[in-house]
């Protein structure tokens, strides 16, 4: 049950101006009887439960508040969560009649209230935006950490309403602005002479093995010769204390033992195998490229093989710009070629102005490279590292690569000087004019801007002599105003609503579909005029669509709609889950990306993120879910081997991943998810209070068992029944999302010393579980089939949240119809293409509300 | 163009005829440990003794006065300690909107006290200011208009702009504010224009826009009045490393998160952020640099320190023993802390002979009493600035009185002409000394 929110609003609200707008509607009285017979024994005014009281609700709906609260009442008693289960349940007929007239008369209500409300705010560009627009406008890249993150509490970063400016940041956008345009218009466009570089790495690795062996070897025979001696002072053999003793020891058996094994190794004398040397630094070979500033692009080519008899897992290159000490990997590549037939892998990389230019490559690995002597022997069968498998025999850079980007910029910045000697002002007003037109979004620059901006230039034109320096200010300040920063869109000039005009329209399309400035080809459309048709709108949508620049929507979309924050706040333990790396964690984000750019696509209905036969992965993916065949580090989809349950969002590595504390599986946050984003029934946040559940016995037990509290209490169980059956079906997956036959659970016991000890213990897992409706299920492929039974609430929670992001304010109660309405239009099993369309084609989409404040005073 | 700055008459050589009332509002997050930071609600009156947790400050036993009792009506966010904390406000005032603040108390006083000291008030903040409780804002302090004032963050920055050294020659100085003036000159022209093709609540949304550069501009005025007076050195400051304070809480936000992000390095990293903050504090009011002073807390930097491995949110559950202990050793260290600071407010002579704690209204707590609670928050006042009696257990005899009845009790018990604030009653004249 949700907190129900708007008894205070409702009461207060004066009723006469809106009364005048549309007929208020009331709840019939008789009505109440349903309530107080089935409802008040926990809801009245004196219990409470769950923080909703049924006694003090106004039966007239006459706000979206209160019409909020009935829909709950209706969608509770509905989906049968209340009464609940082992509670008197009501006469059937009687509920039947109950639930019949409420639904009738949400309909009236949902007439009457669906002119009011609904208004989007006037939003400035969030960050996303910013940076894209800036991308777009001027070819710049803009550093996202200058600009503070968009708060959002609940909902998406294109709601207007939620997202505040200070004066810090309006300080910031002109600091940006002013070096931004600086740069442009300084820019020569000519990269550097381009150089290319190919690098050998053996002699300089052999040299320091032999080093570090020799130096690590010197270093123990003192040690032998103090052991032998009889451990007197360790000075006498030429050690500075015993703490030194410790250390010589140990780096000869992590150092030195290494390096006599590497010596061992074939093809040293023609390249270098990667492998670790040193504790805690797995070993990465870095290239430093020069560095100059502007923005770059370099190629960079790496000729590597991989042993032949390496496992699956082990074939993996992560790339990195930073040195080893903190190797942030940005790509990863599956070795295909061998030792003896090596392949040359090829790739670009971009540096901006100012950051360090390296390429650093490693095996991928644990981040964590803190793992003890014996933790690393129980991962490398008994040896402190792993054989080496992959072996490079150069890498090569070429670069800068030629950039004509900014150049273009430039020359779309500054109109030719007209012929005849155009004067410096009217140049600069010509200038000014037009890049406010573009950056504006095609709204005109209002004259009284547009002089003061012309004295700013005059200003700046005699202190500094010189065109170019002087039309920097005018245009910075231009970037830092309001009508850059806005997306606005003028009030109706009269009643509250009028259509939006087709370069509006631009903006909505452009901004919903690539969260960056409608590009020529649109404003072409809008310009002449033929935008507003619905044929032309669906045609420009897919093209928004085919792009590349979709990846705007759908990592903005994706990673808001399903809460993908969580997926980055844990650092799973090396030694707990040895599969698991940062390269795990970025293919399972990119597995939900892709999922949701194949439905953007069209190639994905809603339906199949709930049941699948079907993963999303690439090659390292592929391997982490055990399944063969898959090539290359694109994604695509791919057959679930026969006996696996992958397939579906829910079993999906970042889903489960994020259904986990980074230690343990977490069936309430499974199960919670599985409510809010595949069921769209966000349960009630977890109430103040909640003491940890512990368990005092040292006898292990497993986290289904220890849940169980969760029943025995009430105020627990209300919300706990419908989320912890869900979550404990997924009990099969690890916290880091791989099978397991048994969940290893920690206990206590006293051992022959009588101290108290933990140990490990494996616990058969129970997966099996009851709907609140009653319906019983079996493990993964259970709920899924349940889950897809009930797509049509995914789909709507789908459409909803896409609603939102495209209008930029949340969908409320008096939204259903038009939710309705876009449903309709689409196919029977809609993709998130069929609804962006749908979306972009509804009046709602096509028009510019205002509240009406009279109404609401 | 340059107005000649108040205080000139001073440095000329005139003598105040009394020292300024000041300011201070440090907010601790989460709040304190259930039943062993405030004392008993049965026992009001003289404060014979101090709850466990606050031993350290038994040597100003006699000095505080903890009000109880009292809450803010419409507060009902249980992770925002900050928020709403100074104002009062009414979170769903404008229907159909889903967030609305209005001044805080702090502003309210920079209003009269402001004036004639280079910052008018001085907002401090931490890194990441939501795990530790504070909830959504830049600082403790709202606008007259109910948007964000924005504040410093870490030691370093703070000790750039209180004492931070300007290198520039004065000529280059005034010109970049004249050229900063007319940047905004032109934006206001354009949010104008723009203002008047607005429906209402978009004019709304611009009037943020509007405000800030109108506090661009009162801050650069300000700063041009004080261009050609240098900061003063601090005494027995030193200057912060920029990295103090700087890995406080990772951000963390939503509905369930709060849980994670455990750690368990240990440090004093936590304690000397604060520590240093409170010098420099005493250091910027001991030059007269500002009157009101406001501190949104790291509570998470401290936590680390103990090494415990618990987050804020999830030590302020008090749900085992092991947390609970963290709070105790949090609050104890607070405690500590505070005391210290009171130390220095009560060693400084103005050159009337009183102290800086004769005129100082210091205020400890948050709008979060303790596991979440609204109710009840803890409100720790200090000092002689607003005359109220020292040495108190006050208990409100009506419970849930307004929060913003102290406040307004503060403000007027300092001689400020102000007749109400947020949803407050009118004053409690309990608290005044007779």
């Amino acid at each position: 049950m949700k907190w129900l929110p708007g008894f205070l609003v409702t009461s207060v609200l004066p009723l006469s101006a809106a009364a005048e707008s549309a007929p208020l509607v009331s709840v019939p009285q008789h009505q109440e009887n349903f309530l107080v017979a089935n409802c008040f024994e926990c809801h009245d005014f004196l219990t409470e439960e769950g923080g909703v009281n049924l006694e003090t609700l106004s039966f007239q709906i006459d706000s979206l508040e209160s019409a909020a609260t009935w829909q709950n009442i209706l969608d509770t008693v509905n989906r049968k969560e209340m009464p609940p289960p082992d509670h008197e349940q009501p006469n059937e007929e009687k509920k039947g009649e109950f639930l019949r007239e409420l639904s009738r008369t949400m309909v009236e209500a949902r007439k009457s209230l669906s002119d009011r409300g609904g208004e989007i705010t006037m939003r400035r560009l969030n960050r996303r935006e910013y940076i894209r627009t800036m991308r777009d406008l001027l070819g710049v890249s803009i550093d996202p950490s200058l600009l503070p993150a968009d708060e959002v509490t609940r909902g998406f970063d294109t709601f207007g309403a939620s997202l505040f400016l200070s004066p810090d940041q309006i300080e910031m956008y002109h600091a940006i602005a002013t070096d931004s345009i600086g740069k442009v218009i300084n820019s020569t466009g000519k990269p550097a002479a381009a150089q290319k570089r190919k690098i050998h790495f053996e002699e300089d690795v052999n040299r320091k093995v032999t080093a570090a062996y020799r130096d690590t070897a010197e270093g123990y025979g003192k040690v032998l010769a103090w052991e032998k001696q009889g451990k007197p002072n360790p000075r006498e053999v030429g050690l500075i204390d015993t703490g030194d003793v410790k250390v010589k020891r140990d780096q000869f058996h992590f150092i030195g033992l290494a390096c006599t094994n590497y010596m061992t190794l074939d093809h040293t004398e023609t390249g270098v195998w990667l492998t670790e040397f040193e504790p805690k630094a797995s070993h990465c070979l870095s290239v430093n490229l020069p560095s100059r500033n502007d923005t770059d692009r370099y190629r960079v080519r790496i000729r590597i093989g991989a042993r032949e008899d390496a496992p699956e897992s082990r074939r993996f290159l992560q790339v990195a710009t930073t040195p080893r000490q903190d190797f942030v990997p940005i790509d990863c590549f599956k070795i295909e070629g061998t030792i003896k037939d090596p392949q040359v892998l090829e790739f670009e990389l971009t540096f901006e102005e100012g950051q360090k230019r390296m390429v650093s490559i490693r095996e991928r690995g644990p981040t964590s490279q803190e793992l003890s002597a014996s933790q690393r022997r129980n991962l490398f069968g008994g040896n402190l590292l792993p054989e080496p498998t992959l072996w490079v025999d150069y890498i090569e850079w070429e670069g800068p690569l030629p950039n004509s980007e900014l150049i273009t910029k430039r020359n779309l910045l500054i109109p030719q000087r007209k012929e005849g000697g155009e004067q410096d002002r009217d140049l600069a007003k010509r200038t000014i004019q037009n890049f406010a037109q573009h950056a504006f979004r095609e709204r005109s620059i209002s004259p009284a801007f547009l002089d003061r901006l012309i004295k700013v230039f005059d200003e700046e034109r005699k202190a500094t002599g010189s065109f170019r320096e002087a039309i920097v200010a005018p245009l910075a300040i231009a970037l830092s105003s309001p009508s850059f920063l806005f997306l606005a869109e003028t009030a109706p000039s009269e009643g509250n609503s009028r259509k939006i005009d087709e370069e509006e329209l631009a903006s909505r399309l452009s901004y919903f579909l690539w969260s960056t400035q409608p590009d020529e080809a649109l404003r072409a459309k809008a310009r002449s005029g033929e935008l507003a048709k619905p044929a032309i709108v669906e045609a420009q949508v897919e093209r928004l669509l085919e792009s590349a620049n979709r990846r705007a929507l759908v990592e903005g979309f994706a990673h808001q709609w399903l809460d993908m924050k969580r997926l980055d706040f844990f650092q799973f333990s090396a030694e707990r889950f040895p599969g698991y790396d940062e390269s795990v964690r970025e293919a399972a984000r990119e597995e939900l990306y892709a999922m949701v750019e194949a439905s953007l696509k069209g190639e994905l209905p809603l339906g199949r993120f709930l049941k699948s036969g079907k993963v999303y992965v690439n090659d390292l993916l592929a391997d982490y879910y055990g399944i063969d065949g898959v090539e290359g580090g694109y994604f695509r989809p791919v057959q679930v081997p026969k006996g696996q349950s992958r397939g579906g969002l829910a079993t999906t590595a970042a889903v489960l991943m994020m259904g986990s504390d980074g230690e343990q599986t977490s069936p309430v946050e499974r199960g919670a998810w599985i409510l809010r984003h595949l069921l769209n029934d966000p349960p009630p946040p977890a109430p103040p209070n909640v003491p940890q559940l512990e368990h005092d016995t040292d006898e292990p037990i497993t986290a289904r068992q220890l849940l169980v509290q969760h029943t025995k209490e009430a105020q627990c169980a209300q919300c706990h029944r419908s989320i912890d059956p869900l979550g404990f079906a997924f009990e099969h997956y690890d916290a880091t999302g791989r099978w397991r036959e048994m969940e290893e659970v920690m206990g206590r016991k006293i051992n022959k010393n009588g101290k108290k000890v933990g140990f490990r213990k494996k616990l058969p897992i129970d997966t099996s579980g009851e709907f609140t409706d009653g319906t019983r299920f079996e493990g993964v492929p259970g709920v899924k089939d349940l889950l897809f039974e009930r797509r049509e609430q995914f789909i709507k929670g789908a459409a909803e949240h896409l609603i939102a992001y495209a209008l930029g304010r949340r969908t409320t109660f008096s939204d259903e119809q038009m939710i309705a309405d876009i449903l309709e239009e689409c196919p029977s099993e809609p993709t998130l293409r069929d609804i962006a369309i749908q979306i972009t084609l509804h009046p709602t989409f096509r028009e510019k509300r205002v509240e009406d404040l009279a109404a609401a005073e | 163009m340059l107005s000649l700055p108040v205080f000139s008459s001073l440095a000329m050589g005139e003598k105040p005829a009394s020292a300024p009332k000041r300011f201070i509002f440090l907010a601790h997050g989460w709040g304190g440990t259930e039943g062993e930071f405030l004392p008993s609600l049965t026992k009001p009156g003289a404060l014979e003794a101090l709850p466990a947790n606050l031993a350290p400050l038994e040597r100003h036993r006699e000095s505080l006065t903890f009000v109880q009792n009292t809450r803010h009506k419409h507060s009902h966010e249980a992770h925002w300690g900050s928020t709403f904390w100074l104002t009062g406000a009414d979170q769903y005032a404008i229907p159909g909107r889903n967030f609305h603040n209005s001044i805080s108390a702090d502003q309210i006083i920079a209003g009269f006290l402001g004036s004639d000291t280079r910052f008018g008030s001085v907002q401090i903040g931490c890194a990441n200011p939501e795990p530790s409780g504070h909830g959504p804002g830049l600082s403790l302090a709202w606008n007259s208009a109910g948007k964000p004032v924005s504040g410093v963050n870490s030691p370093y920055a703070l000790y750039q702009k209180l004492f931070g050294v300007e290198d520039r020659p004065l000529e280059e100085q005034k010109k970049q504010f004249e050229k900063k003036q007319s940047v905004l000159d032109a934006l206001a022209v354009d949010a104008k224009e723009l203002s008047g093709q607005l429906g209402e609540t978009d004019r709304d949304k611009l009037q943020e826009y509007v405000s800030s550069v109108q506090d661009i501009e009162t801050s650069l005025s300000k700063e041009l009045e004080w261009i050609d007076v240098p900061k003063p050195r601090p005494e027995g400051v030193r200057v912060p490393p920029k990295s103090l304070g700087a890995q406080v809480g990772k951000e963390i936000r939503g509905e369930h998160n709060w849980a994670l992000n455990e750690f368990t390095s240990k440090g004093t990293e936590g304690e000397e952020e604060i520590r240093l903050t409170y010098q420099m504090i005493i250091a910027a009011m001991k030059v007269d640099s500002s009157r009101v002073f406001t501190y949104r807390q790291p509570v998470e930097g401290m936590l680390k320190d103990f090494g415990g491995g618990i987050t804020g949110h999830n030590m302020s559950h008090l749900a085992s023993e092991e947390r609970r202990e963290m709070s105790r050793l949090r609050d104890r260290k607070q405690a500590e802390l505070l005391a210290e600071l009171i130390d220095q407010l009560k060693a400084w002579k103005e050159p009337d002979g009183s102290t800086l704690f004769d005129n100082t209204t210091l205020v400890f707590g948050s709008n979060i009493q303790t596991r979440h609670n609204l109710t009840n928050c803890p409100t720790l006042v200090t000092g002689g600035g607003s005359h109220i009696r020292p040495g108190q257990n006050f208990v409100s005899q009506e419970k849930d009185t307004p929060l913003c009845n102290v406040w307004l009790t503060l403000m007027q018990g300092a001689g400020l002409d102000v007749k109400e604030h947020g949803d407050s009653t009118g004053i409690i004249g309990d608290l005044l000394m007779s």
